[in-house]
């Protein structure tokens, strides 16, 4: 198979998926790491997106390419951040040629239907409700996995 | 809260044991079963107190919800204290974020944005917690900073911290209860069928 930006996500049998979670919260970072690491994930976690762009490698003035950048399988973040929102996130992550394959699942407390659709139109796996329960995050790593 | 009682056997002088309640006490001529069923009784006794005070918490009033639970299904022997660190964290992240909204709505003029932004942060983690009458609170509150309204901010503010002292006795005491069943060598029980 020819090297393409697919194989940023598609996972080898045997491989543990990296999850990298974004959230300005302490308590709901402590807690999503928790979930994810129950369902066999290896978990990074970022307080803002500027932080999760830092670690994903896609910072303004670098360069598109691996150095330093570790293989994220799925990015889940907070909706409401302060200064970029998750949607702005989103956003950044699929105009990038590297990673705009990975999937990105959005979490917020708010039910609100037009944020929901704005985000799924922009290319969001998955848009969770909080508080995070064990059974979501399964669902999810369940997806990754197949 | 009562201290665990003391163990008694034949080299303990004649006299009442420190018995949870009267009828336990036994005589001075302990022998070892008894005491083995002393520690049985005690650590059940707990555990049962345990139980109680836990639906209290749940089905009296609602201080916690089922999110609390979810809470103690992820503690497990690689994460024995899962659930008093992230409460503990909790405890820290409120007691900060009460303190900045008190300062805020201090000010001449009250940046409500702010304001909005530390309960809005409350709000979240109260509810991953599952600390349900802070959450209830915080949304009341968050109505008013979009009313622009510091009296009734204030009086929010005040419903607030006062739910959040009550939850955080209630949730420290459930804890000591705790610490005292696995001192008397108990176990936390797991079964909690009684949450709808």
């Amino acid at each position: 198979m020819a090297a393409s930006s697919s194989s940023n996500w598609v996972m080898e049998s045997g491989d543990v998926p990296h999850v990298l979670a974004v959230d300005d919260n302490l308590i709901d970072r402590k807690l999503v790491e928790k979930l994810l690491r129950n369902s066999s994930c290896k978990v990074t976690t970022a307080e803002n997106g500027p932080r999760a762009l830092e670690l994903l490698g896609l910072t303004s003035g670098g360069q598109n390419n691996m150095n330093g950048r570790s293989k994220v399988n799925m990015i889940i973040t907070d909706y409401c951040m302060p200064g970029m929102t998750g949607y702005e996130l989103l956003k950044k992550i699929k105009e990038s040629s590297v990673m705009k394959e990975v999937p990105v699942v959005i979490m917020s407390s708010e039910n609100i239907p037009t944020r929901i659709n704005k985000c799924l139109e922009e290319g969001a796996q998955m848009f969770i409700l909080k508080p995070l329960k064990q059974s979501d995050v399964r669902k999810l790593t369940c997806q990754l996995m197949n | 809260m009562r201290k665990v009682p003391m163990f008694c056997g034949p080299s303990v002088p004649k006299r009442r044991c420190l018995a949870q309640a009267p009828k336990d006490s036994c005589s001075s001529k302990c022998i070892v079963p008894c005491r083995q069923l002393k520690k049985t009784m005690d650590v059940g006794q707990m555990q049962r107190q345990w139980i109680d005070y836990t639906k209290s918490l749940f089905l009296e009033k609602g201080f916690l919800d089922g999110q609390f639970l979810q809470l103690q299904q992820l503690q497990d022997e690689n994460n024995p204290d899962f659930v008093v660190e992230v409460v503990s964290l909790f405890f820290e992240d409120s007691e900060r974020l009460l303190k900045d909204l008190t300062f805020a709505l201090d000010q001449n003029g009250v940046d409500f944005k702010k304001v909005d932004a530390h309960v809005h942060q409350l709000k979240g983690s109260s509810s991953s917690i599952g600390a349900q009458r802070v959450k209830n609170a915080c949304i009341a509150f968050r109505n008013f900073c979009e009313e622009q309204n510091t009296d009734a901010c204030l009086r929010c503010l005040q419903q607030v911290k006062q739910e959040y002292c009550i939850v955080k006795n209630k949730l420290e005491t459930m804890f000591r209860l705790e610490q005292q069943i696995v001192a008397a060598g108990g176990s936390i029980p797991t079964e909690l069928s009684f949450i709808g």
